[in-house]
């Protein structure tokens, strides 16, 4: 192994064939509990885990390059790549014969360089290049048919393909992706597959992870990877950084079966060994026995599982009907409310899910993701916070719960989660010792990380209720409408005043139950649109049942109003085809006239509450007027002031007499203290009486003011009454005319029909007499042009004094291509002689070598005769230099010979590039002149190599002359010797 | 006494426009010329084993060269996929047809020069001043990876003129003054095995300058080409780099076989089936039956080696006829 690789294991059990598979690689598998500063991981293993956002943070993935695998599916793959996320492998995979091969290429940066080819990589169908992205028809209905013989699902394969291509087009116009684009597609014992081999430079995470948006998304390019991923059971993602290559893989298992796609995403070392899943093979290309397997694509059934259809134009009518019929009226006024609070929603929710009471109910995905995320922080700190080297489950629990009312308090004011939070964590501590089998009070910190784990794989999700968005949507919407739909049809504000009339009287109730009716079928329609999409789904039946039932008794009978078929089967009408037009044109204006009403209605419905409005306005009027007429009699207080002022003049009396008792003198303390209150209460008496005085006046005003508005609206609304009775009329009129009129128009048209047909042939007649016409107004003009045509030919077939130029001007131009033929040729055979003349010089050279050689060996044998062939050797010696110049001579030559060429071959490429030119034949002709010329000179030139040639010969031949006579010489030597 | 092919293209040149067979004595070897064909089979097999002491070299036919660049052009300016497959096939019948009754693969490389080239005449003078060989073998290199193109259905026109312009100057990083014998040596040895020609460099106590001449000549080749602004799609050039004298991830650049793509491969086998040495009597059948031989132990390129030796299954069939 090149590099270890040490893996942080977060699931709970691993299947034996992955346990094979690191043991066979002796790959490490760490424990969370073990400290995280004595192992570096290379990878986190996962499993049931979805949200990544969470190991990102705590193991800082994606700055220390910890790539996570994940041995279940993952639905949000953006979010999974964002973290590090690399690979994806769901059972099947894991099983299969190829999980060697897939893991091997994953951790084939890590392996040594021997890891050995597998055997079970697909064998080569079929392959073809793309140069555009345009031409692709014909090779890909070609893959498809492979598939389609490969049990595969065409349309997968084809949807795959798509929005593969789709995807690469996008990265090329993005300057990411080049062309050529190698597609090869093949088979295994129990896959298919697909591979993608193109260039790509600067690609980054992003370029892919920005595909993976979920499916559903209104902007497609944001999910062309989802669904071309979605489309296929297995996607490979390989990156050759320094080759800057890209292959894409996809493969589909034989007859399906595979629930999840898996999703690996790898750059490779450049020395990679295991890159492509498809080989070189013997197996055939796909034979197609005819089958097309467009002809069999078949829609979908809708099984009633998750999705059944109903009726869209009267579904929601009939359930609603059928609900209000049903439902009780302590509900409906549950549902009407008189609140328009949030915790009021959640709590009609709630209800809902009363059975399940010892969950925690969360008010949307929101803020269970919120929950979630500060659970955990909390979980982190309790391990950092903790002083102890051991702590209790009880301590534990106290501990989080403190941190999370420490950090985050909002968090408690989610629903049920103050009272539930307590039980949830005590629960999970219980599950955690149980099955580490440890006890209560043995939690160290390395636990308390592993607890986290533990209680994030586990998850909050199983343990909680979270209520749908839809769910709210639903009650807050119905519950807008019924708030107005009752206080329109009572003409009453208050919703329990409403409901408790309606206790009251049945004829309420009906009231009631109509106006519930009426408005559910709206807010069904509004939150599930069913008369648009025709379809319900089984999470769409739960929402309507928890929503509307209180008990879990009402909520099934609500499930099965909304599930039974023979109750929601749509009405058709029978003999569509025979319905007449006048009966449609009826149908119209009944429908018309049933709108008019209806808003005549509701006028009427808005006067009458207009005048009820008045009616209490009065009421109020005579109230304050009796009330002032009551402060105005102040009984009391003139008793008082009668009785204060008899007292007053008996003192008076007294005190004239001079005769001032004591008990007198109580009195006129007594009388001086009343007179000072009366006077007292006069003066408040009198302000009061003031003051209402004034708003009397102005109260009355006002109300004379409104009261003379009303009866202008009033009489206007008599006059629109009126007018709209007089407008009704006129459209009645005018209608019945149209009516008529349709008649007169059908008798006429009927008996068009029943007249001769001799009336149809007369018109065809005529119209094909003008058909006549103008053909021969056709025929006429093109006999004109055919004529004009011929006198042009005519005209051109005279003689032309331009033409006979041109052809002048080829033939001469043909004489100089000629001559410049003759020429190249000349100078070819110049060039050979020149070099079988040097040739020759070089065979002259090396046999005056070999008898230069002779001679020395004649020396060296005759040693007395020295002097006589020093001499000799002295005359051979001056024949180098010349051969040096011959040879310079030769170069020179040779030389020129390469500058005619260049020559020539520039006077070809002008000739071939303008011949129309005139200069440039011109120019010719001046270079055709200087060829000849240096022909000339290159004649001369040989002439003289000639002419030393036979010099040479000359001395070569006085030379041998020289050798004959010093052989004999020598022999003479010898035999005097 | 030998004779040296100072430009071979001059002299098939010359043996046509004269019109005769060019034959010499030498001292030692007998040079063979047949213009536009091979001598007939059972006279080649007679003289293989005078191989040492018998040069042959073929020449070009210019009815069989016309021919050559008549259905070239028409190819390469076919748009449609149908004129495009049927021209291809019509060139490949025909190109197969004339190599195997003996025709000069000269005549198919002249035709790919005069109708693709886009290469300037002091490119080629620059090539030829460095080495000659450099220059039959970019010439010859052209020619050879247009034709493995075309039998690994890669097709397409634009794509025919850029593989012949990679494959023509993939060496042109070579041409520098630190270019020597061991360079050369070195080139000949990578060829033959990956990886064997660095370290053959340093066991001839090469010159920093020489190592690095040889080192770099991938990289000064896609320089080049990415400057010339030759090719229909210059994101192509990056090719010479992963494709350069390496099939197994041992040679220059050391990129593994799984890495490369079709194209590549192609460059690769275009460079493998021209000898650096024997330029001079290049033979395709000769190459390839010794290719195929190779087969037997391992061939690394898998992706375009196997129709490029379909080629012999129509050789059989020409004899019994």
């Amino acid at each position: 192994m090149k590099k270890d690789i040490i893996i942080l294991n977060l699931c709970e059990e691993l299947s034996p064939q992955i346990m094979d598979y690191f043991n066979r690689r002796e790959i490490q598998l760490i424990d969370p509990k073990i400290d995280e500063k004595n192992y570096k991981w290379t990878h986190i293993l996962t499993q049931n885990l979805q949200d990544f956002s969470f190991i990102r943070e705590s193991y800082k993935t994606i700055e220390n390059n910890i790539q996570i695998i994940s041995l279940t599916p993952v639905t949000n793959k953006q979010n999974f790549i964002c973290a590090n996320g690399k690979i994806v492998l769901n059972e099947f995979w894991i099983k299969s014969k190829i999980k060697n091969f897939i893991l091997d290429k994953f951790f084939q940066e890590y392996l040594s360089q021997d890891v050995s080819l597998s055997e079970v990589r697909f064998g080569t169908m079929g392959k073809f290049n793309l140069h555009k992205f345009h031409i692709i028809g014909d090779h890909f209905d070609q893959l498809v048919s492979a598939s389609y013989e490969e049990s595969v699902s065409a349309v997968n394969v084809r949807s795959f393909l798509d929005h593969t291509l789709m995807y690469l087009a996008a990265l090329k116009n993005r300057q990411k992706m080049d062309f050529p684009l190698e597609v090869v597609y093949g088979t295994s014992e129990d896959a298919f597959g697909v591979q993608f081999y193109f260039s790509s430079q600067g690609l980054m995470i992003e370029d892919v992870s920005s595909a993976f948006g979920m499916e559903g998304n209104r902007h497609s390019e944001e999910s062309l990877l989802s669904t071309a991923l979605n489309r296929c059971d297995f996607l490979d993602f390989s990156l050759i950084e320094s080759a800057k290559k890209m292959v894409i893989t996809a493969a589909w298992v034989k007859g399906g079966g595979v629930n999840d796609a898996s999703l690996l995403l790898t750059t490779l070392p450049h020395k990679a060994k295991l890159v492509g899943y498809l080989q070189e093979s013997n197996i055939e290309p796909a034979v197609n026995n005819g089958a097309d397997y467009l002809e069999h694509i078949q829609l979908p059934e809708i099984h009633n599982e998750e999705i059944r259809r109903v009726s869209g134009e009267n579904f929601s009518e009939i359930i609603a009907t059928r609900i209000s019929d049903v439902l009780e009226l302590e509900r409906i006024q549950r549902i009407a409310g008189t609140e328009e609070s949030e915790e009021e929603l959640v709590q009609i929710l709630k209800e809902s899910a009363q059975e399940e009471n010892d969950k925690i109910v969360f008010s949307g995905e929101n803020e269970f993701e919120d929950v979630k995320q500060i659970i955990s922080s909390s979980l982190s700190q309790t391990s950092e916070n903790i002083q102890k080297d051991f702590i209790n489950s009880d301590e534990l629990k106290k501990i989080i719960i403190k941190s999370i009312g420490e950090e985050k308090p909002e968090v408690f004011k989610v629903g049920s989660f103050q009272e539930k939070i307590s039980n949830e964590i005590q629960r999970a501590i219980g599950d955690f010792c149980k099955e580490k089998q440890l006890k209560s009070g043995d939690f160290s910190r390395e636990h308390i990380q592993e607890f986290q784990a533990f209680f994030l794989s586990k998850g909050l999700k199983e343990n909680s209720i979270i209520l749908s968005s839809v769910a709210k949507d639903l009650v807050n919407d119905l519950r807008q409408r019924l708030k107005t739909g009752l206080s329109i049809e009572f003409q009453e504000n208050s919703i329990e005043t409403v409901f408790e009339k309606a206790n009251q009287h049945d004829f309420d109730q009906k009231r009631i139950r109509s106006v519930f009716k009426n408005n559910l079928k709206e807010a069904l329609e509004a939150t599930f649109g069913f008369e648009e999409k025709g379809l319900i789904r089984r999470d769409e039946e739960d929402v309507i049942a928890k929503v509307l039932g209180s008990t879990p008794v009402e909520r099934e009978a609500i499930k099965e109003l909304v599930q039974d078929e023979t109750a929601v089967q749509p009405h058709e009408p029978l003999f569509l085809d025979h319905t007449s037009e006048k009966e449609k044109a009826l149908m119209i204006q009944l429908e018309a006239m049933k709108k008019d009403n209806q808003s005549l209605l509701e006028k009427l419905q808005a006067t009458i509450l207009e005048v009820r409005v008045l009616k209490d306005a009065k009421q109020t009027v005579a109230e304050i007027k009796g009330k002032a007429e009551e402060l105005a009699a102040g009984t009391i207080e003139q008793d008082l002031f009668e009785a204060s002022i008899a007292l007053k003049q008996e003192l008076k009396k007294n005190l004239e007499e001079g005769s001032i008792p004591s008990a007198d003198k109580m009195k006129i303390t007594e009388l001086l203290e009343r007179e000072v209150q009366l006077m007292t209460n006069f003066n408040d008496e009198m302000k009061k009486s003031k003051k209402q005085q004034i708003e009397l006046s102005q109260k009355e005003s006002l109300y004379i003011s409104e009261l003379e508005k009303m009866k202008r609206q009033l009489k206007a609304r008599d006059f629109m009454l009126t007018k709209s009775k007089e407008s009704m009329q006129k459209v009645f009129q005018r209608k019945d005319s149209e009516i008529d009129n349709l008649k007169a128009k059908l008798n006429k048209s009927n008996t068009l029909l029943a007249q001769d047909e001799n009336n149809i042939s007369s018109i065809e007649n005529k119209h094909l007499r003008m058909q006549n016409l103008n053909l021969t107004k056709q025929l006429e003009v093109y006999k004109v042009k055919l004529s004009s045509l011929s006198e042009n030919l005519k005209s051109r077939e005279k003689p032309d004094n331009s033409r006979d130029e041109i052809r002048k001007m080829q033939m001469e131009k043909n004489q100089i291509l000629s001559q410049l033929n003759q020429l190249q040729k000349e100078s070819h055979r110049w060039e050979m002689k020149l070099k079988s003349e040097a040739e020759r010089s070089q065979m002259l050279q090396t046999e005056m070598k070999r008898l230069q050689e002779e001679l020395s060996l004649q020396v060296e044998a005759n040693k007395t005769n020295m002097s006589a062939s020093q001499s000799n050797l002295e005359k051979s010696e001056p024949e180098n230099p010349v051969q040096e110049i011959q040879l310079s001579h030769i170069k020179e030559l040779e030389a020129k010979v390469i500058q005619l060429e260049s020559k020539l071959a520039e006077s070809q490429k002008n000739q071939k590039s303008n011949n129309t030119d005139e200069k440039k034949i011109i120019h010719l002709e001046t270079s055709l002149k200087k060829l000849t010329q240096d022909i000339a000179e290159a004649r001369n030139a040989s002439n003289e190599l000639k002419k030393e040639s036979n010099k040479l010969r000359q001395e070569k031949t006085a030379l041998q002359n020289q050798i004959e006579r010093m052989k004999k010489d020598a022999q003479k030597n010898k035999k005097s010797a | 006494m030998s004779v040296k092919l100072q430009k071979p293209f001059d002299l098939q040149a010359n043996t046509i426009c004269q019109g005769f067979v060019f034959l010499q004595m030498k001292t030692s070897k007998l040079l063979m010329v047949r213009p536009g064909e091979w001598i007939d089979s059972k006279a080649y097999k007679k003289l293989q084993g005078l191989h040492n002491s018998i040069v042959i070299e073929s020449v070009v036919d210019n009815e069989i060269k016309e021919n050559f660049k008549t259905l070239l052009r028409k190819h390469l300016k076919s748009k449609l996929v149908s004129e495009v497959k049927r021209s291809s096939e019509e060139l490949l019948n025909f190109f197969h047809q004339q190599i195997i009754s003996g025709t000069s693969f000269n005549c198919w490389a002249q035709s790919c020069y005069e109708v693709i080239s886009k290469a300037s005449q002091e490119q080629m003078t620059r090539m030829y001043e460095v080495d000659i060989k450099l220059l039959q073998k970019a010439y010859l290199s052209g020619a050879i990876a247009v034709w493995i193109s075309l039998v690994n259905d890669y097709t397409e026109p634009s794509f025919i003129e850029d593989i012949y312009h990679l494959a023509f100057f993939q060496d042109i990083g070579l041409i520098s003054n630190n270019y020597s014998y061991f360079v050369k040596e070195a080139i000949h040895k990578e060829q033959q095995r990956s990886g064997t020609g660095l370290s053959h460099l340093v066991q001839m106590k090469a010159s920093a300058d020489e190592i690095s001449a040889f080192e770099s000549h991938p990289q000064k080749s896609l320089e080049f080409l990415a400057e010339a602004q030759l090719l229909h799609n210059q994101s192509l050039v990056q090719s010479l780099l992963v494709q350069h004298e390496q099939v197994s991830g041992d040679g220059l650049l050391g990129f593994s076989e799984e890495v490369m793509s079709t194209w590549e491969e192609i460059l690769v086998l275009g460079d493998k089936l021209i000898p650096f040495t024997s330029l001079d009597e290049f033979n395709l059948l000769n190459e390839l039956s010794s290719f195929k031989d190779h087969q037997d132990i391992k061939n690394p390129i898998q992706k375009v080696i196997k129709k490029v030796l379909s080629f012999f299954t129509l050789i059989p069939e020409k004899e019994s006829a």
